[in-house]
């Protein structure tokens, strides 16, 4: 290329670097610009925090203040609910076995045809006999030792073998024959090894007549086939009378095995409750007396050990307590059986009873504190041969533990609540410093009392603490007397508030409030049911429900105001403006009161950065005079003042790091108002003091094109 | 700046390269022919003050083919010295002399206008049809500021001197259009027994690239003593189509606009030319943000917004009490459309000293608000014919008086113009208002 073009390409980037060094520059002018950039208004109003403030019909505002000093919680000091338990251990003792019976009828007929098998020809004889005179009138001769087969129980199908601790044989014989039977002999055997298990003679049953006796079997061992049968049996016949012989006339036989308990089994045992046990546990709380309790929460804490070797099914009943949805409070539990690898099975299970009703009377409904407890062990039958001795055990807990009332009824008992203590006082406390002498001031000591107990109150000592004035104990007949506090009702909880007043004729009460206090030492004494239980246990408290000890008072503004100090905290933010901060250089900051304070204060104002660090005290104790007065002594209008307050561009850079600004103003009652000296003057419902800060600053607009 | 130092870059690179071509052609031609611009074909050449005319520039006799670069910048006002402006072009301080003299030459109010054209043409003669047709790109940006004395004084004064006073912002009209046109135009001169006449159109069709658009109605601001409060009372309108103007070829918005030109001469004897450009509309569709509000505001902790940082943002990010942002204008996003300040021109050319001398007299108006028909005189004097100088003078419009002074000097290929309208503006910008500046660099061949 030509270097003559070469000049040229030049002299092109060259002026395009120029203008892109000029990129982040911006067109720029000054200016003089005159704005607001932040306002404050110190109105009693707009200060008050956890008071409120009322206008009266004059417009003169009262402070309403309510302050609690001392209140206790019922779950903290009457409802605490200790945890309760009942426990068992419990053996298979009673392990029934189950019942076994059986009917046996043998006829005249059947008799006389085992007779014809007898070798004796005297028996035989008679057998035949009895049979040819079947339908007639004849006399019976004697028989010795004649025959009766005996018969078999076959209780296989519920045990192989048991050794009883309890059982018996119950046996009904009916002779329904013409005659007689004498010198009978009963056995009952094992048929497997037809070893005994109890025999039984019986002297003679008058024909037509039956007899009943028991075979006891406790502490025999049985088997599953059992046989019952008559060794003898003998008759004197009819002798010289005549009898009508019919040979469908019988000898019965009922045998009933039953009762039958087992110390040790192999069998398949029936359905059963192996325990079935009713306990009251009383709980010991003091003096108090419960009768029922709503638990807000709670749990039924269960520990089983089992060595039972078939499953059980607990089932545990809290007599008397009802869910919140009216069922009754049962706990079902089922146990597994224990097996020779584990022969002993655990539970620990915990159930809510959140919401849950309770009874504390007990069995009969007279007791206090008494839970009633119900525990079923069951067994139901499995069809499986198990062997089960008195020996197996089952270890049964129950812990109702972690009670948290959410309401209680009895006899709350007697309780004697001494406080010392101390407690946050806000009231006035829109005045940071200096001190206040009001016009007047009636307090009340307020109890409200949301448990149905009796009680008293009694204020042993209040003492007000200032930071900056020192301290003040309240004197007086308010100090030491005992309060009556009435119970509170219930359906609904309506607490019952009582009140007594502190005002000037009892107490000292203005000169604690009038040192401006931010502290309340206190020494409280709250006593319960000082009579007993005149309530006759209807005594009653709710979770939520306490006693609470305050102040409250209706105090007109009006005093005389000694340094007493309005503060506030203001954005003072210079970017507010929606200027680039930037471009400011120096200025004038305007301070502009509107005071209508008929009170003189002297204004101080610092500036503060985003961490809270001063960065300039843009005012200090610049004297505002307060608005004039009429001859009711009321602020006629705001009286306007205006500080201007230079700022060269060093000081400037501190405040354009301002955020906030913190304006105190220290107000004094006037002493020269000749219409008003000395007076309390009345603070009324437009009285504030508004501060506007402007600025006059040079601006150096930067301007985007 | 960027935007104008490209332009200046691409125009200076293309020049080198053309020129260098040139010359490179220059070698190769044995004879050196004359170019003869002089009547018929170049006498009328220069009637504008500005090179804002497209059809008013002819072929050199035996081209068929030319190749147009230009740049045309000019600024009026009517108060504003011309270094105010240059300050906001380049970046620089507002000097507070400057501004006394705006305030004091500022009777009623402020005008201002700015207007920035550059671009490539390309032009081909068909002999058989005896017409040209013309096709360019060009790159367009146009500011219009109108706007009481008041208003000017607030933004560049502040506020301070408004105290217990009511400043008036009625009126206010702010329009900053930027925008790309490619165009095609056709021009077709007429022989007659006793005349010659010349037919020209052009279709352009914009690609809007920028748009802002502030009007007030009746807007005042009162600032009360010891700035204690400011009350805001505003009739506002703000439409821009910039947002999401994320790159130079987004199609933020469209328009068309055509241009007209019809002259009757004879032929060295006098012509009389009429020109309506720019008559079009354009319409923003992509993500417009529209505010419209008439309220009150009382303000206890805030100045106005800086009208010239005006965005899409400004009331959304403007510190101010939740309770008073309901009184803000609200704000839409309706798709907007506006018409081009149009511009119509008369000239009439007159011939004198056999050619050597060219007497034009023109009207020229443009579609803004409160604009006065701009009237100007130009005389054209070809030292050679290949060399001409023109000086002009103008009144109206938004500006006051204007001198300007032409000259341009053509070779056998390559020709160029360098101009200004507004001499006195630019030469002494911290006194006078108005500049203008324009460069045309061509080649027929």
């Amino acid at each position: 290329m030509h270097s003559t073009n070469w000049k040229l390409v030049s002299l092109a980037l060259l002026l395009t670097f120029m203008a892109a060094c000029k990129k982040n520059r911006q067109t720029s002018w000054n200016t003089d610009v005159l704005v607001p950039i932040a306002t404050a208004s110190l109105s009693i109003q707009n200060l008050v925090k956890d008071s409120s403030v009322h206008p009266q019909a004059d417009s003169s505002l009262i402070l309403d203040f309510n302050s609690t000093l001392y209140e206790f919680n019922l779950a903290d000091k009457i409802i605490n609910i200790p945890d309760t338990s009942i426990g068992q251990k419990y053996t298979l003792s009673a392990l029934a076995l189950p019942n076994i019976g059986i009917n046996y009828k043998m006829s005249l007929g059947a008799i006389a045809n085992n007779m014809l098998l007898s070798p004796d020809p005297g028996t035989h004889f008679l057998g035949l006999y009895i049979l040819a005179q079947n339908g007639n009138t004849t006399s019976i001769p004697a028989l010795n030792n004649f025959p009766f087969p005996g018969f078999q129980f076959d209780a296989s199908a519920y045990l192989d073998s048991a050794i009883l601790s309890q059982g018996v044989t119950k046996v009904w014989a009916v002779n329904g024959l013409p005659i007689p039977i004498t010198n009978i002999t009963c056995e009952l055997r094992n048929t497997n090894d037809n070893s005994l298990i109890a025999t039984k003679y019986i002297d003679s049953v008058a024909a037509r007549d039956s007899v009943y006796f028991e075979l006891p079997l406790a502490g025999i061992k049985i088997k599953n086939n059992l046989t019952f049968g008559v060794t003898s049996m003998s008759t004197p016949g009819s002798d010289t009378s005549m009898v009508l012989v019919d040979t469908t006339n019988f000898i019965a036989l009922k045998v009933f095995v039953t009762d039958l308990k087992a110390s040790e089994a192999w069998a398949r045992f029936p359905a059963q409750n192996v325990v079935d046990l009713t306990e009251e546990v009383t709980q010991e709380i003091g003096d108090r007396k419960f009768t029922y309790v709503d638990a807000r929460s709670g749990k039924i804490h269960i520990f089983i050990t089992s060595s039972v070797k078939e499953s059980l099914y607990l089932e545990y009943t809290l007599k008397g307590a009802y869910d919140k949805f009216g069922h009754p409070v049962k706990v079902f539990t089922n146990v597994p059986a224990a097996t020779i690898a584990n022969p002993t099975v655990t539970i620990d299970s915990i159930f809510d009873i959140s919401g849950t009703a309770i009874s504390l009377t007990g069995k009969d409904g007279s007791k206090f504190n008494t839970y009633t407890q119900n525990v079923i062990a069951h067994i139901d039958s499995s069809g499986i041969v198990r062997h089960i001795t008195n020996q197996d055990s089952i270890n049964i807990r129950y812990v109702i533990e972690d009670v948290a009332p959410n309401y209680i009824k009895g006899y709350a008992g007697r309780d004697t609540l001494s406080t010392i203590d101390s407690s946050a006082f806000s009231f006035l406390d829109i005045f940071k410093s200096g001190s206040i002498d009001l016009e007047k001031v009636d307090m009340k000591f307020t109890v409200e009392n949301g448990i149905g107990v009796d009680g008293q109150v009694k204020i042993n000592s209040l003492t007000a603490i200032s930071p900056n004035n020192g301290s003040r104990t309240l004197s007086g007949s308010v100090v030491g007397q005992t309060f009556t506090v009435n119970r509170a009702t219930d359906f609904p909880l309506t607490p019952a508030t009582s009140y007594f007043d502190v005002n000037s004729n009892n107490s000292n009460i203005k000169d604690l409030i009038g040192i401006l206090p931010n502290k309340l030492l206190y020494d409280v004494e709250v006593k319960t049911n000082v009579n007993g239980n005149t309530g006759q246990y209807r005594d009653f408290a709710y979770l939520e429900s306490g006693m609470k000890i305050g102040l409250s008072a209706q105090i007109p503004l009006s005093f005389i105001a000694h340094h007493l100090l309005l503060k506030d905290t203001i954005d003072f933010d210079l970017s507010n403006t929606n200027t680039d901060i930037n471009g400011i250089s120096d200025g004038i900051i305007n301070v502009i009161t509107q005071n209508k304070y008929p009170i003189d204060a002297n204004l101080t104002m610092i500036i503060y950065d985003d961490v809270w660090a001063p960065v300039d005290t843009l005012v200090i104790n610049q004297s505002i005079p307060g608005a004039d007065l009429n001859n009711n002594c009321r602020a006629v209008g705001p009286k306007r003042t205006k500080i201007p307050v230079y700022v060269d561009e060093l000081r400037m850079e501190n405040v354009k790091r301002g955020k906030h600004a913190v304006v105190v103003a220290d107000f004094n009652s006037s002493t020269n108002n000749i219409m008003c000296n000395g007076q309390y003057l009345k603070i009324y419902a437009d009285y504030k003091l508004d501060i506007t800060f402007t600025a006059q600053f040079n601006y150096k607009v930067n301007a985007k094109f | 700046m960027n935007k104008l130092s490209f332009l200046v870059t691409v125009l200076l690179g293309i020049s080198i390269q053309l020129s260098a071509q040139l010359k490179q052609d220059s070698l190769n031609v044995d004879t050196a022919v004359t170019l003869l611009l002089l009547p018929p074909s170049g006498l009328y050449n220069y009637t504008s003050v500005s090179l804002n005319n497209p059809f008013n520039e002819q072929l050199r006799p035996g081209a068929t083919n030319r190749f147009l670069v230009d740049f045309d910048y000019y600024a009026n006002s009517n108060s504003v010295p011309t270094s105010i402006a240059y300050a906001m072009l380049f970046k620089n301080e507002v000097k507070n002399e400057w501004k006394d003299r705006a305030a004091k030459r500022m009777q009623k109010g402020l005008k201002f206008e700015d207007f920035m054209n550059t671009g490539l043409t390309y032009k081909h003669y068909f002999k058989k049809w005896d017409g040209t047709l013309m096709v360019d790109y060009h790159h367009r940006q146009m500011r219009i500021i109108r706007g009481s004395k008041d208003a000017f004084e607030l933004l560049f004064y502040g506020n301070a001197r408004f105290e217990d006073k009511t400043a008036d912002l009625s009126n206010i009209t702010f329009v900053n259009h930027i925008y790309n046109q490619v165009a095609v135009a056709i021009e077709k001169k007429v022989i007659y027994p006793k005349y010659q006449m010349e037919y020209g159109v052009r279709g352009a069709f914009l690609q809007a690239i920028n748009d802002q658009e502030i009007r007030t109605g009746n807007t005042t601001i009162y600032t009360a003593p010891d700035g204690e409060y400011i009350d805001l009372k505003y009739d506002l309108t703000f439409n821009t189509g910039r947002e999401g103007a994320t790159n130079f070829l987004q199609v933020n918005g469209a328009g068309a606009s055509g241009d007209f030109h019809l002259a009757v001469l004879n032929n060295d004897k006098w012509r009389i030319a009429a020109d309506l450009f720019d008559v079009g509309y354009m319409h923003f569709r992509k993500t417009p943000v529209n505010y419209t509000g008439a309220k009150s505001i009382h303000f206890q902790g805030i100045v106005l917004p800086n009208l010239l940082n005006f965005s899409a943002q400004t009331f959304d990010t403007l510190k101010i009490e939740d309770t008073l942002r309901s009184y803000l204008p609200g704000k839409s996003t309706n798709q907007y459309g506006v018409f081009m300040p149009f511009t119509a021109q008369v000239v009439f050319s007159k011939p004198l000293l056999s050619n050597r001398l060219v007497l034009n007299v023109g009207l020229m108006y443009r579609y803004l608000p409160q604009y006065y028909v701009y009237g100007f005189a130009k005389i054209n004097y070809f030292i050679k014919p290949d060399m001409v100088f023109s000086a002009s003078a103008g009144a109206g419009g938004y500006s006051l008086f204007n001198l300007g002074a032409e000259f341009s000097k053509s070779w056998k290929y390559f020709d160029f113009t360098v101009g200004s309208s507004n001499l006195i503006g630019l030469m002494a910008p911290t006194h006078f208002p108005g500049a203008s500046v324009y460069l045309r660099l061509g080649t027929s061949f």
